[in-house]
């Protein structure tokens, strides 16, 4: 008997090259630089915060995620314009994702390199721990996404 | 989140359960725009989006606490060559839509 056909894996465009929590980032226009203000991950948070009532709390921590992507083809090689949707999920300690962000990121023709900041005023959160920012990028036929890159953030009791 | 996108159609359709959880089935559609489609399943959560004349219709979904809140997608993301494009999504939800996703 035939082995069973695999599907072909995709393989994703472009690639995640960094990605981090900051309070605050600030382009150069002139030079186009990106300055980032007081990288972020953890959080401290008084025992009194989680101890009030159960259930998710709204945290007004005001910060911003910041990623830079890169096309995995070069560009002499393949200088088509590209579009990839890529998911941004927050996932609590539990493993269950509080926040989906869906956004298409599109590279124009000759641009190798995409910045791709997200400010958000603050979070909810269900519990003290591990919070995981996991960006994806999601395949247009349907099947899952891939991860790329993980961004950690603990929430910590103090 | 899973999305289908129908080069034929130029529609997407995005579904806001995982492959396991996809058991529901649309009960309901509420036309939010006229290229905006949003399913409901038999309890009333939203079950997906879709998004026709999708390569003309471009925006930013956000799902968290019951809320499904829609972002354009800033102009900025079509930079001038050899610059590092830049997508920003800040500030407030767009006038497109925001809704609940809890049961209504």
């Amino acid at each position: 008997m035939a082995a069973p056909k695999k599907k072909k894996k995709q393989v994703p465009l472009i690639q995640c090259v960094w990605g981090l929590l900051c309070s605050l980032s600030s382009i150069d226009q002139e030079r186009n630089n990106i300055s980032l203000f007081n990288v972020v991950d953890q959080i401290n948070l008084p025992k009194q915060f989680f101890s009030a009532s159960s259930g998710p709390k709204p945290l007004p921590f005001a910060h911003e995620l910041v990623t830079l992507w890169r096309r995995t083809i070069d560009t002499t090689v393949d200088d088509r314009e590209l579009l990839v949707e890529v998911e941004i999920a927050l996932v609590d300690p539990r493993g269950v994702a509080i926040q989906q962000v869906l956004s298409p990121l599109k590279f124009a023709p000759g641009s190798r390199r995409a910045r791709f900041r997200i400010k958000t005023d603050g979070i909810q959160i269900t519990s003290p721990g591990d919070y995981i920012y996991r960006i994806s990028i999601i395949p247009s036929d349907g099947t899952e996404p891939t991860v790329v890159w993980t961004i950690p953030l603990e929430v910590k009791e103090k | 989140m899973l999305i289908r996108y129908d080069n034929e159609a130029d529609a997407k359709y995005v579904t806001l359960l995982s492959e396991n959880q996809k058991k529901g089935v649309v009960a309901r559609t509420e036309k939010i725009k006229p290229w905006l489609l949003v399913d409901y399943d038999k309890q009333g959560k939203v079950f997906g989006v879709e998004i026709l004349n999708a390569s003309q219709n471009q925006i930013t979904l956000v799902v968290s606490q019951n809320r499904l809140e829609c972002y354009p997608v800033p102009k900025s993301i079509a930079p001038t060559k050899n610059k590092y494009p830049s997508l920003e999504i800040f500030g407030e939800p767009a006038e497109e839509f925001s809704l609940s996703l809890a049961k209504k």
